[in-house]
């Protein structure tokens, strides 16, 4: 410890990161008498400072670029080769609320079979079924376990949506606190098509407010949701609700602009970790603490382990077996857009989470015999479509540019819809986090190094996806579908890394999101996820975070040992 | 260093991209090079390495086919050269096409004609006139969600005010 590093007061929980995690485990904290000191690395945010103008949201990305160019990972597709800045979208935000305050709020629970996919699996179609190189395993929870604490988080933000309607969903306490969003012509257009096909479909469940909830206003479908906060706090981000509430307790401290560099270990006891060094306002600082709890992005979370070398740890906290960065997936994501001729389709209204979602096609919800690839996604059709987004939306055989362009937009370009799909795609040996050799970020540190490359089981699991979203949108009316080829890897939606597990030789953490290594450490988001399910993840992280928070509070006598 | 940007090539390339015609105004009129000039290519533009370089190049393959530069061209030559040098980007990898020259300057070329006139383009609500977007709004109610609703716009629509996008971004 350098001489001029300062010294924080010792506190009870120290969050590194008070994004959609970190502020469920705060407010958790703080209303069970705990004093909380939260590491944020990004400013305060507000609504005031939210617009509707794609080019500041979108383009400029004022809330995410900040995060970007201090810590957007570098990526390679292949092992041997070197990595390049990762092209797929992996906007995060660093603020108090963090990439929540630009989600657009999509609250889906896994299905129960999630939650045991591998011994699901090896029962119905047998052992041979998963590829050699998966490493493919079952949650160390169930659905049930988790299912009081999904019905909290959905409470606490606020959910709408309509659980009567959705079909393959595990048991329930409690039914959504408000009924699903407004729903828009595309809504109803894309679910009286999947009707027609047998399908199943229902509103996507949304931290959006379909009413005045608590004391926050209703969703007014601006078309500015994803990408950018809501202007009137009707979006259930952290930052206008579980983190206000937090800290009227008087038990919740925020140092903004709060970057850890590392987290470390009491020299006196091994396997206990002491607090946190951090830099703040150009001084290093340390933040002692009886528990640290990281809570930020997936990609971050293996950073700040690896990056935390000592004599205990010499390969990073927790990476004895080299299981840190390690079973890292990403959601594939195929969409397809369908072309829908004189019709007004007026998509550039509403949020995305305004969306009909089928799971027909989701899990084991279909026989997958044959098919080669385990798996599926929740087909999603959605609003939120603005204009410089909309006049990329051509067919291939129509060109991009020029007065035949120019033509085409004219009469279709209120004409184009699209439907996504969020395959759950396998982890597998070889792809993972670990710290870049070469590049690093502003401050000096090294950059996450993705390594990723989707196999057989992902390249047949979209192809099947894109047929079915093909017979969905030519259901609904389309007369010319094709693939959005841009990109299909969602960076956004990154799982493992800090894998929870019973065994410490397979996984980071214990069943209740703890370190094996150091009980008094927990980590919180994606990065615990045990698989990536194909629904998006952020009500499930939620949940368990809050089940982690939950934990602490029971087990505070045996952790904090003053 | 504004100098180094070649002016006249950039307007003639974004308005081969966003031609004026019978469905409306083109970039220049449109406020497009402005924009471009403004955020990317010019003096304080984020991207002006890179136009610097990929203009040059189109002035340079314009002259091997017997054109003073590209702006000088034939429209048909204009169009070939863009054609090409699109091809060149898509046929790149995953990872870099997005980067390429061409895909810069037709996404920069998008952002100028569908944005936020806020931002100096998009003059006159041309963009968004041809894509049959009213306008950014804090409400939208649910009869104006349906298919086939159609909404006036809140902003005046009109005549184009006087351009001057050629001349104020020289």
């Amino acid at each position: 410890m350098s001489g001029e590093e300062s010294v924080d007061e010792p506190v009870d929980v120290l969050l590194i990161g008070l994004g959609a995690c970190g502020a469920v485990a705060a407010h958790v904290l703080t209303a069970a008498g705990l004093h909380v000191t939260a590491l944020e690395a990004g400013p305060r945010r507000d609504p005031g400072q939210m617009r509707s103008d794609e080019i500041h949201n979108d383009i400029d990305g004022w809330l995410s670029w900040p995060k970007a160019i201090d810590e957007v990972p570098t990526l390679r597709m292949d092992e041997c080769a070197d990595a390049s800045p990762t092209w797929w979208p992996t906007l995060m935000v660093n603020a108090v609320g963090g990439t929540a305050i630009h989600y657009p709020g999509a609250s889906f629970r896994l299905s129960p079979w999630n939650f045991r996919s591998r011994s699901a699996t090896i029962q119905r179609y047998g052992e041979t079924a998963i590829p050699e190189d998966s490493t493919l395993a079952d949650w160390p929870l169930d659905y049930d376990e988790l299912e009081p604490y999904y019905e909290r988080v959905e409470h606490a933000i606020g959910v709408s949506g309509a659980d009567e309607l959705a079909p393959f969903a595990g048991r329930r306490a409690r039914g959504y606190p408000m009924p699903p969003l407004q729903r828009s012509g595309w809504n109803e257009l894309t679910d009286a098509a999947a009707r027609r096909l047998g399908w199943q479909p229902y509103p996507t469940p949304a931290a959006l407010n379909s009413r005045e909830y608590q004391d926050r206003p209703a969703c007014t479908y601006c078309g500015h949701c994803s990408g950018n906060g809501c202007y009137r706090r009707a979006k259930g981000s952290p930052d206008v609700h579980l983190i206000p509430a937090a800290e009227a307790t008087g038990r919740l401290r925020i140092v903004t602009g709060a970057r850890a560099t590392s987290i470390e270990v009491d020299p006196a006891h091994s396997s206990r970790i002491s607090g946190v060094r951090y830099r703040h306002e150009g001084r290093e600082r340390f933040a002692p603490a009886l528990v640290v709890l990281l809570a930020a992005f997936t990609y971050e979370n293996s950073r700040l382990l690896l990056l935390s070398r000592s004599a205990r740890f010499p390969d990073g906290i927790g990476n004895h077996h080299g299981q840190v960065g390690a079973h890292f997936v990403p959601h594939v994501t195929p969409s397809m857009y369908g072309l829908f001729p004189g019709q007004r389709l007026n998509l550039h209204t509403g949020t995305w989470a305004q969306g009909t979602v089928v799971d027909d096609w989701n899990g084991d919800n279909f026989d997958h015999t044959g098919l080669g690839f385990l798996g599926g996604g929740a087909l999603i059709a959605a609003n939120e479509v603005r204009p410089i987004a909309a006049s990329g939306q051509t067919p291939p055989d129509v060109p991009r540019w020029g007065s035949s362009w120019k033509a085409w937009l004219a009469q279709h370009a209120q004409s184009v819809g699209s439907a996504v799909a969020q395959f759950e795609s396998l982890t597998y040996d070889g792809n993972r986090l670990d710290l870049d050799p070469v590049a690093r970020d502003a401050s000096g540190m090294p950059r996450v190094r993705i390594t990723y490359r989707p196999r057989e089981n992902e390249r047949r699991g979209v192809a099947f996806l894109r047929t079915k979203l093909e017979t969905w949108l030519r259901a609904a009316g389309a007369t010319e579908t094709w693939p959005n080829e841009a990109v299909h890897i969602e960076g956004r939606h990154v799982y493992g890394g800090t894998r929870m597990g019973e065994d410490p030789r397979d996984s980071v953490l214990d069943r209740f999101g703890f370190a094996h290594a150091a009980p008094n450490l927990g980590v919180l988001g994606g990065s615990t996820f045990v698989t990536s399910g194909g629904h998006n993840p952020t009500l499930t992280a939620q949940a368990l975070a809050w089940r982690t928070a939950d934990e602490l509070v029971r087990r505070w006598s045996a952790l904090a040992i003053h | 260093m504004t100098d180094d940007l070649r002016i006249g090539t950039l307007e003639a390339v974004l308005e081969r991209l966003i031609p004026d015609d019978a469905l409306g105004p083109g970039a220049r009129a449109a406020g497009v090079v402005d924009y471009v000039v403004r955020r990317y290519a010019g003096v304080d533009g984020s991207a002006r390495e890179q136009y610097a370089i990929g203009l040059a190049a189109l002035d340079a393959q314009a002259a091997d086919r017997g054109a003073e530069d590209f702006a000088g061209a034939a429209p048909e030559l204009q169009d070939e050269l863009l054609a090409a040098a699109e091809a060149a980007g898509l046929a790149r990898s995953d990872a870099s096409r997005g980067t390429a020259f061409f895909e810069t300057v037709l996404r920069h070329a998008r952002e100028g004609m569908f944005g936020d006139p806020v931002h100096g383009g998009n003059r006159g609500y041309a963009g968004w006139d041809l894509l049959g977007y009213p306008d950014a709004r804090r409400v939208w109610r649910r009869d104006e969600q349906a298919i086939g609703a159609v909404v006036v716009p809140l902003t005046p629509r009109g005549a184009l005010p006087p351009t001057t996008a050629g001349e104020s971004s020289r």
